[in-house]
């Protein structure tokens, strides 16, 4: 990870559901002192679009290479993105054109401070039992750059959790996709559904306070088909799902406004209070 | 002085790409006798080349074909009444011309190569080789079933033999196996009952020394006259001990036990098994906590806590590398769970459930509640074949080893049901009758690759796509054994980075030649057998030992010729010199110096796999680095070299004076990354 600032990468998932989200991934940074270039020029990624079977390779290759000059005219080297597609689309499209500019996901940087964050912590996630969920972009394709854990069994936010001070549950569907399957969401809610429902149903299994994700697309998923699988089948659930840089804001001391508590569907609230005592 | 320049098509290899017979034309008008055959290196091309020589008086010999590294030796050997060996030099105009190059580059850069050849040999002079006698000895490195047979073979042909084990006793995994499948009958023996008399002989033959807790340290010398260093870990125990066991007895500690994979324990002062060899007991000094009460019981006075670590030297003649492998952990594997889940075990440790000397003596039960499991599943290639693991490679035996424990557990104990899930079921040759037993016997056979395991309510459920029906399928199941392939030892890596042998993908030792010299290291002297080169079989490996034994025997039986490729001062002017000739107006000619072990292999082998890289590369090859001198770089330079390339390895280190630092690079080559040369070929500016 290059010491010169970094091209933070937008999310349109993020933007469009859950704006403060991206916010929560500059709180962090600024309290961090870690340095990054927030563009107004840079472009979506396209991957909701690509992985979607929507947008043409060639067009996001497009679209893309012009990020990574934005990237380069702005002296960054590498390009952080807060959301898993992006960091698997970007990572295609380098590898691609063979570009020198390297691609993290902002978990890593989280990941990579870990110690320090720990170190300025308002709060504390003591006593908070949560089950993690990874990204499939970030897991599942580039899977040799899993570096914490093991490509099907990523231990990265579990590590970044456990240093926050909170118990991590193993739970049966960890490997399970959110059920989000860009193409399915838009053909086969169905299908969405009956996989969010498994693996809902698995985490609830455990009784987590809480789910910690790392995508804006598991986000959404989990976060609003709560709601509607109660609907549908009676079975209540009512877990908060939680971005990996709305918590770690929060516990630097983010309000619930500024991490935007109330964009989300399933209430956050008790357990923000709960952590902020 | 008449030089002969021989062009060998190579079958079409060469002459597809290079026009040769545009090449005699320029070098007969130079007034060279040139003469092109389809193979050189058939016994007609080697008449040919003699009766050239005889007829047309030839002194000097310029050979213009594949890799020296080939055929140089053949040529030079077989030729050596006509001509002097050091007045025949070898062009590469195949790998590292023919192979690499399009066509009129090709054509372009194999003239250069000749002529630099050409005015090598006509600064050579005619040299004897200078001949040694190999010291008598050989070191084995590693005591497992192919070490063992090694040296009990070069023992038998009169050879003093050196074996160095690094643990506490010879035998290596076979003796953990418990059980062995064969190739002929269908039917499984005790692996310790045919190992355990050829580990006493060891022992006892006059002629084989057995270093045990020791290791390879370091090499100096070469071929024939290597002196090895040994360190040899203390065992606190003399050879004065009977094995009579009563220390074990009073020993207060408990640790886990190696041989049984840490499923049962043993003492701090143990013998790892009854038939272990030496058959003394060993003090773990780890874990032991010095209370002495074995000093007490000993009543011969063997224990011995001030035993230091001892520095062996051996003057030997040649090397027998019998490292074997590692099983693969299991626990990288993180969706199958193994050490996450109780009943999730791998091969080994069912092999050590299913032996009579294992922590359940021998009955199947279940780590969870000593039940015995309702349904078995194996799960094959976890580790092998797998990408993501990094692993390409297939693994060999373990569709053998779950066959045979499948079918041990249908025979006795029927209430049990396996399934074996699978990739590809690999039984070559007659072992497919073990594959017909199983299906017999009732072993389910599932193909596909498990994705995941998970526990519900106890029950393990392996998840998988049965891919000849396309389904997804959960088999819930109450033990899962995986099994793991096979890795190359840390003693495999580190014997080949202290003796400088090439590797393969996974970490193995190289052989020389896969087809025709199976058992040769790239160093002379030095030869490998068993699963130290890849994974095998029991049989595999000591055939393989058997064969090792035999080069190593060869070799110490002959007269050892020393330094054939030394190089004069002006030979090497004479190369750079022929080769700048050619030089085009308007081409950068890139000189690059390789070592003759190390980096011209490399750039073989960047051959071998057809990787294209510019023409203006023009190697040369040295016996090593340091033959160039400060001179030979000006000359070049002075000659119109647009840039020099050093391959350097094994930290040698070369003096460029500082105004040449710019033009004069140098590289860290190694033979397995010839991939990485290649790029730098191309990149080179």
């Amino acid at each position: 990870m290059s010491e010169k600032r970094h091209y933070l990468f937008k999310s349109c998932v993020l933007g469009a559901y859950y704006p403060k989200v991206e916010e929560c991934l500059r709180i962090v940074f600024d309290r961090l002192g870690i340095r990054y270039f927030d563009d107004p020029n840079q472009s979506s990624c396209t991957g909701h679009g690509y992985h979607s079977g929507i947008y043409p390779f060639k067009s996001t290759l497009e679209v893309n290479r012009r990020n990574f000059s934005l990237a380069r005219d702005a002296g960054c080297d590498d390009i952080v993105t807060s959301c898993a597609t992006s960091y698997a689309t970007l990572k295609e499209v380098k590898n691609f054109l063979g570009d020198s500019i390297e691609v993290f996901h902002g978990s890593d940087v989280i990941h990579k401070n870990r110690d320090r964050i720990r170190g300025r912590l308002e709060h504390s996630l003591e006593g908070v039992r949560l089950v993690t969920h990874h990204g499939c972009h970030y897991a599942k394709i580039f899977y040799k750059d899993v570096k914490v854990g093991a490509p099907e069994h990523p231990m990265l936010l579990d590590e970044i959790a456990a240093s926050l001070g909170a118990e991590v549950l193993e739970y049966k569907e960890r490997g399970l996709c959110c059920g989000m399957g860009f193409r399915h969401l838009l053909l086969d809610q169905e299908y969405c559904k009956k996989i969010a429902e498994r693996k809902l149903t698995s985490m609830k299994k455990v009784k987590p306070d809480l789910i910690l994700v790392h995508c804006p697309g598991c986000l959404l998923t989990l976060d609003y088909f709560q709601a509607i699988l109660e609907k549908e089948t009676g079975v209540e659930f009512k877990i908060p799902v939680m971005h990996y840089a709305e918590l770690t804001a929060l516990l630097l001391g983010a309000s619930p406004t500024e991490i935007g508590a109330a964009a989300h569907h399933t209430k956050i609230d008790r357990l923000i209070e709960r952590i902020k005592g | 002085m008449s030089i002969g320049i021989f062009l060998c098509e190579c079958g079409g290899n060469i002459a597809d790409v290079i026009d040769l017979g545009q090449i005699k034309k320029i070098f007969e008008s130079e007034g060279f006798f040139v003469k092109t055959d389809e193979h050189l290196c058939s016994d007609q091309g080697y008449r040919l080349i003699e009766e050239c020589i005889r007829e047309q008086g030839l002194d000097k010999v310029v050979i213009a074909a594949c890799s020296p590294m080939i055929h140089g030796r053949r040529f030079q050997d077989v030729l050596a009444s006509a001509v002097n060996p050091n007045l025949l030099q070898i062009v590469n105009i195949r790998e590292q011309c023919a192979w690499v190059h399009r066509s009129d580059e090709a054509l372009y850069k194999a003239i250069s190569l000749i002529s630099g050849k050409v005015e090598r040999v006509k600064r050579s002079l005619p040299r004897t080789h200078e001949k040694v006698e190999p010291y008598k000895e050989v070191a084995v490195i590693g005591g497992g079933v192919s070490g063992i047979t090694a040296s009990l073979s070069l023992a038998k042909h009169g050879v003093k033999v050196h074996l160095v084990e690094q643990k506490t006793t010879i035998g290596g995994h076979t003796v953990s196996i418990g059980k062995v499948f064969s190739p002929d009958k269908i039917a499984v023996e005790c692996a310790l009952c045919s190992l355990a008399p050829i580990m006493s002989e060891i022992y006892n033959h006059p002629s084989i020394e057995l270093y045990d807790l020791s290791r390879l340290k370091g090499i100096k010398g070469s071929k024939g006259r290597f002196e090895v260093e040994i360190e040899r870990l203390p065992r606190y125990v003399t050879d004065k001990c009977i094995g009579c066991g009563r220390c074990r007895y009073v020993c207060p500690v408990h640790v886990p036990d190696e041989c049984n994979i840490g499923m049962k324990l043993r003492r701090a002062i143990y013998t790892p098994f009854p038939q272990a060899i030496p058959p003394i007991v060993t003090v773990d000094i780890d874990s032991c906590t010095k209370c002495e009460k074995c000093l007490d019981v000993c009543e011969i006075g063997a224990i011995d806590f001030n035993m230091q670590k001892e520095l062996i030297k051996l003057k030997i003649g040649a090397i027998v590398v019998a490292t074997g492998f590692k099983r693969f952990d299991t626990n990288r594997v993180k969706e199958y769970g193994h050490g996450r889940f109780i009943d999730v075990l791998d091969q080994m440790e069912l092999a050590r459930i299913l032996a009579v000397n294992g922590p359940t003596e021998g009955r199947l039960l279940k780590s969870s509640d000593q039940k015995p499991p309702q349904r078995l599943v194996m799960i094959q290639c976890v580790g092998s074949r797998d990408e993501k693991i990094g692993n390409r490679y297939c693994s060999k035996i373990c569709c053998m080893i779950a066959l045979k424990h499948a079918c041990f557990i249908r025979e006795h104990f029927p209430e049990t049901e396996v399934l074996i899930s699978y990739t590809d079921m690999r039984t070559t040759g007659f072992f497919e009758d073990y594959y017909r037993n199983a299906q017999d016997l009732g072993v389910l056979f599932i193909r596909g690759r498990a994705s995941e395991i998970v526990e519900d309510d106890n029950i393990l459920l392996v998840r998988m796509e049965d891919t000849l029906t396309g389904e997804q399928i959960e088999i819930e199941s109450d033990m899962v054994v995986l099994s793991g392939g096979i890795e190359a030892s840390d003693g495999t890596t580190e014997a080949a980075e202290i003796l400088g042998l090439s590797q393969t993908e996974g970490s193995f030792i190289k052989e020389e030649n896969p087809k025709l010299r199976p058992v040769d290291t790239d160093k002379e002297g030095i030869y490998v057998c068993g699963c130290a080169k890849g994974p095998k079989d029991i049989t595999d490996s000591v055939i393989e030992a058997n064969a090792a034994s035999s080069r190593a025997f060869e070799f110490l039986t002959d007269e050892i010729k020393l330094d054939t490729n030394d190089i004069r001062y002006e030979e090497l002017i004479g190369e750079i010199n022929g080769i700048m000739q050619w030089k085009r107006e308007s081409e950068d000619v890139i000189l690059v110096f390789l070592d003759e072990q190390v980096g011209y292999r490399c750039a073989d082998n960047i051959g071998a796999k057809r990787l294209e890289y510019p023409a203006n590369i023009r190697i040369i090859m040295v016996p090593t680095i340091r033959t160039i001198t400060e001179k030979h770089l000006r000359y070049a330079l002075h000659k119109g070299a647009k840039l020099i390339l050093l391959g350097l390895h094994n930290s040698t280190e070369v003096e460029i004076p500082e105004d040449l630092k710019n033009k004069v690079l140098t590289y860290p080559v190694y033979t397995p990354y010839f991939k990485r040369l290649k790029e730098v070929f191309e990149k080179i500016e």
